[in-house]
């Protein structure tokens, strides 16, 4: 039963230079699981560190639950942390790994014993309870990493990049694991890594940040749909989304996005608020797997909403492929289905819905439509 | 393919072997030799008593007390240096990390073994000495003169007066390497362990201890064979073999030493020698794979 909450937070290291964490303000509800994404320096270690008691907190509040504790040491904050590293102690077999927590704790040695076991069976690590962590192989580390943290019945769980030791195959799987346990344990959980595909996909809400602040607070679809500035467009998707410097032109009342290479007229949806730019320069964003050939884009696109690009690299991945296309002065990227037969140095003309164009300001990087 | 990369190996050995053969194995051949003779250390004449020495050796009382002495240092410097150095290297570090400042303390505390051993005996003589020395006076002005002591002249004190020394002088070196050690392990288990609720000392317990362990045995080790030699600073703060107050303090490298060098019998003093290798030998194999653990990596 803890909510999280960040009010106004701001961390600053001794050794000087920009703040790891600036101003930060969010809620984490009870039982919610928000992942922190962002790329490395990017504050999210660190705000979640606030949050175990490992790092002072220079500015600001934290509540976990109805507790401000800004000064409450971490053993009394009620979290639990999964490590990067596990830091699983390595002369302890693995029982006595999950055991020391409670050890501490003065758990009577029955219930101490209970509670190891039913952690070792949820997490089907039953069998390597003798076993010291060496004799492990890294997903099975893992398991009794989030077995110590189970084990303590914690509040809250903090997750530090947990799965960025395993192989492909094993991260995929120890995912649909996390969001099991997760619906099984009912507890708040903040995750922390630098993965937008696990963020994607695990997470009830992400908050992306960037250089100590908070960009965007929202569930996954949303961050996808609508990011609020150019990080948050470029940072969730992959391949990234793609960004072109365009100039806006008006003429005889409709907006024209222009580049040197080509002239495409803004969907009327976005003119309003694009009107303070006109004569002016903007980004103009879209998803690869949004920009595709005229003829396949559903309804028809008008002859002037169009990109006229010359396919240069096709690269063929089975389910779907990427092109790489090339305008005089931009390089763009599309994610398009395999049926299509491209050949590099075609002349096509691409296309996207007119809700999937994406305007931001070149200076806040904000979006504006 | 093996006998190839022998002899490719071999000729790049042999001066080191050699080296180690005349200074090192050869001068214990020697001593070998000689604990068998009745050898007075001027003449040529080296005759050869076989077995008596040890015998000697066996019955001889003045060898028993020096090497009780001996033992009862392989208990308490080892005990003492280590808890000492622990104790100043878990000071100096917190969750793994070098506390600020910690570089200066461990250039300070490791002074002592920078300088000479025989200095330091001198050094400590003056401290020690009953009128003019630094100890007494400070005794004397705090207020503690009821303390003052004839410190290397006292027969029950003058042992441990030069155990003190010993422990002050080594205990830098021993805490500099722990240091090493304690910094070696990652500071996410002492994340975790805080996380667990573990204060600094049962983190130091649970944690630092385990995983350093087998740099202590390591150290025990040396600890151990300084024991049982103890010489320099004996030698250099009670020396003289004819006062009893010296006999006091005689362990059974200085007995060595007095018996080759003040009494000329160079046989039996080669034995004592012989007997201390063994001796030192034997125990610190014993020790080793009792205190053996398994190791840890991280």
């Amino acid at each position: 039963m803890a909510r999280v909450i960040f009010d106004g937070v701001g961390k600053k290291y001794a050794g000087g230079g920009a703040n790891a964490v600036t101003d930060l303000n969010m809620e984490i509800a009870d039982r919610e699981f928000l992942v922190l994404v962002g790329p490395s320096g990017c504050g999210k270690s660190t705000a979640m560190r606030m949050v175990a008691g490992l790092e002072e907190i220079t500015e600001g509040r934290i509540i976990i639950g109805d507790r401000v504790v800004n000064d409450l040491p971490p053993k009394d904050r009620d979290v639990a942390m999964v490590f990067q590293s596990y830091a699983l102690y390595p002369h302890m077999s693995v029982r006595d790994n999950l055991a020391y927590p409670l050890k501490l704790r003065k758990v009577p040695k029955a219930e101490r014993e209970q509670r190891v076991n039913e952690a070792a069976r949820v997490l089907d690590i039953t069998q390597f309870l003798d076993r010291k962590p060496k004799a492990l192989s890294g997903g099975q580390r893992q398991r009794v990493a989030l077995g110590r943290a189970i084990v303590r019945n914690a509040d809250v769980f903090l997750m530090d990049e947990p799965l960025s030791n395993l192989d492909a195959k094993l991260r995929v799987q120890t995912r649909a694991e996390l969001i099991k346990l997760h619906e099984r344990v009912q507890t708040t959980i903040i995750y922390v890594t630098h993965d937008q595909v696990e963020a994607m996909t695990m997470g009830d809400r992400i908050a992306v940040m960037s250089l100590g602040v908070l960009q965007q607070l929202a569930t996954p679809q949303e961050l996808y749909d609508n990011p609020t500035n150019k990080f948050v467009a470029g940072f969730i998707g992959s391949p990234s989304m793609n960004f072109l410097d365009v100039q806006l032109q008006g003429s005889e009342g409709r907006l024209y996005a222009v580049t040197p290479g080509f002239k495409m007229r803004v969907p009327d949806t976005k003119g309003r608020a694009l009107q303070p730019y006109i004569g002016q320069s903007v980004t103009l964003g879209v998803r690869p797997e949004h920009l595709v050939e005229r003829s396949r884009l559903g309804g028809d696109a008008p002859p002037d909403a169009t990109i006229p690009v010359t396919v240069d690299i096709v690269e063929t991945l089975g389910n779907e492929i990427f092109v790489y296309l090339t305008s005089p002065g931009t390089v763009l990227t599309s994610r398009m289905a395999p049926d299509i037969q491209l050949t590099s140095g075609q002349q096509i003309e691409v296309a996207a819905e007119p809700e999937r164009l994406h305007f931001f300001d070149p200076k806040t990087e904000l979006k504006v439509a | 393919m093996h006998y190839q990369k022998y002899r490719l190996i071999v000729p790049f050995l042999l001066p080191a072997l050699a080296l180690y053969g005349v200074f090192v194995l050869y001068p214990y051949a020697q001593a070998m030799y000689l604990s068998l003779t009745g050898w007075r250390g001027l003449s040529a004449n080296k005759p050869w008593v076989g077995l008596d020495n040890y015998q000697r050796l066996i019955e001889d009382e003045r060898f028993r007390e020096a090497l009780t002495r001996n033992a009862q240092l392989l208990v308490v410097l080892p005990i003492l240096t280590i808890a000492i150095a622990l104790t100043f290297a878990a000071l100096f570090t917190q969750g793994g990390q070098a506390i600020k400042g910690a570089g200066f303390y461990r250039i300070v505390f490791f002074f002592p073994q920078v300088i000479s051993a025989v200095i330091v005996g001198m050094l400590w003589s003056y401290v020690y000495n009953p009128n003019i020395g630094l100890l007494n006076g400070v005794l004397d002005g705090v207020g503690l003169d009821a303390l003052q002591q004839s410190w290397l002249s006292d027969r029950s004190l003058v042992l441990w007066a030069i155990v003190a020394v010993a422990i002050w002088s080594s205990v830098g070196f021993y805490m500099v390497i722990y240091l090493a050690a304690m910094q070696s392990i990652p500071t996410s288990f002492y994340e975790a362990a805080t996380l667990d609720g573990a204060s600094r000392w049962t983190s130091f317990r649970d944690i630092t201890f385990p995983l350093i362990w087998e740099t202590i045995r390591t150290t025990a080790v040396y600890l151990g064979i300084f024991a049982l030699d103890f010489f320099v600073l004996v030698q250099v703060m009670a020396g003289g073999s004819t006062t009893t107050i010296a006999r006091r303090a005689e362990v059974a490298a200085l007995y060595l030493y007095n018996e080759a060098f003040d009494d000329n019998r160079w046989g039996y003093a080669s034995a004592i020698g012989v007997a201390l290798l063994v001796l030192t030998l034997l125990l610190s194999i014993v020790f080793l794979r009792l205190a053996k653990r398994e190791t840890y990596e991280y």
